[in-house]
């Protein structure tokens, strides 16, 4: 009855994992600033005055949260939810906080940076640590009545995995450099990211509810949801594609117009995440003319059947195993 | 989380459920509640519709001799 019991229970592994990746994910880049000078500074969570501070705090929350997992591990998790939600939300609001600041005020020095001269964006550990964050969110979530019956622990539907994949490249890239205009050596030059565009900080707004609309169908496993999801991605993938052909374009007719004498102070060269922004957005349309049609809502990954005979292996223990081998490689090659 | 246990009390929706989702999701939780709250309520509403479907048929049958 115990051992039954046990195996219905989820495991305590990954959701470690996770919340150790959010924690992580705190000391990776969660504001760039970059200046007209190519110069690129990132601002992490530890940078910050008590950054520190509530890095330990919400450590400590995760601890007591795995302690008491071992006896009771739903509690366990939702504990450890609720203390990595904190940070994941604060990583959420940081760029747009910061973007609201940047623009009421003309001139703001931030390590010796005028912001005015340069263009703001999030970093890549906003991204980690909100994934983390609501991954986790998703495990707790789906214990709960009624979410239960909505998302079995059986079975989970492929459409919002594999829309996720390419939604999740376009954020990042969406906070990377995705032209480069003037030469190293010309001591002026422009990085042209995908959020220094006119109009992205609403995209980048609207990218991050559809990314919590996809989790939301993991949770809420109905086509009501799927198809809210896929109706909100065609749009947002339409705009970040002709944002990405219009700065392709672009930089390709400045390029070939602008004499080459002025070669020093012109040149265009068209960064890799461009392209990777593009390529997902083609993927992500596709996914996302696919998830409007009810018959691809019922294509599922079947988790039931798990190793016959006394030793079972669990994926979750796998994944989570994985996650802390590569944090703790991560780890071992920072301190060497 | 306000907003999540106001909108999972308006659909009838467990309150542990709807504050830890509130909580712990946010304003994303916000939108998963009213979800599931429409789902509860259209469930419930197809459950009732088939119970007075029977009830109005098994009526019928006693009703009618020739049946």
């Amino acid at each position: 009855m115990s051992s039954s019991n046990d195996t219905l229970k989820p495991r305590l592994l990954l959701p470690i994992a996770l919340a150790l990746v959010v924690l992580k994910g705190g000391s990776l880049p969660w504001i760039t600033v970059r200046t007209f000078s190519g110069n690129e500074r990132v601002y992490n969570l530890a940078d910050l005055r008590g950054g520190m501070a509530v890095i330990m705090t919400i450590a400590l929350v995760v601890f007591i949260g795995a302690s008491v997992g071992i006896f009771k591990r739903l509690t366990g998790m939702t504990i450890m939810s609720l203390g990595v939600a904190a940070l994941g939300w604060m990583a959420a609001i940081s760029g747009i906080l910061l973007s609201l600041l940047w623009s009421l005020i003309p001139a703001i020095n931030v390590a010796g940076f005028d912001l005015a001269k340069a263009t703001l964006g999030q970093g890549s550990g906003v991204v980690v640590t909100v994934v983390a964050s609501l991954s986790l969110a998703f495990m707790v979530v789906r214990q709960l009545q009624p979410f239960k019956t909505y998302a079995p622990s059986t079975h989970l539907p492929v459409l919002p995995i594999v829309a996720l994949i390419p939604l999740l490249a376009i954020t990042v890239c969406m906070h990377s450099e995705w032209l480069r205009l003037g030469k190293d050596g010309s001591g002026v030059q422009a990085q042209v990211a995908g959020d220094s565009l006119y109009g992205s900080g609403l995209v980048v707004l609207v990218l991050w509810l559809a990314i919590g609309l996809w989790i939301g169908a993991l949770m809420v496993n109905r086509s009501l949801m799927i198809s809210i999801a896929s109706g909100l991605t065609v749009v947002v993938s339409m705009i970040v594609g002709v944002y990405a052909v219009f700065l392709w374009a672009g930089g390709k007719l400045l390029d070939w117009l602008v004499p080459a004498k002025l070669e020093k102070w012109t040149a265009v060269s068209i960064e890799p995440q461009l392209y990777v922004a593009l390529g997902s957005t083609v993927l992500l349309f596709t996914f996302a003319i696919l998830g409007l049609f009810s018959r691809t809502h019922s294509v599922v990954i079947t988790l039931g059947s798990r190793t016959p005979g006394a030793f079972r292996l669990y994926y979750s223990d796998v994944l989570g195993g994985a996650i802390i081998i590569f944090l703790v490689l991560n780890f071992v090659l920072r301190v060497v | 989380m306000g907003l999540s246990v106001v909108v999972g009390s308006f659909f009838n929706l467990p309150l542990r459920t709807v504050t830890l989702v509130g909580a712990i999701l946010g304003p994303l939780g916000f939108i998963v509640t009213i979800a599931i709250g429409f789902l509860e309520t259209r469930q419930i509403a197809g459950d009732s519709t088939i119970h007075v479907t029977e009830q109005s048929g098994s009526q019928t049958e006693l009703e009618d001799p020739f049946a």
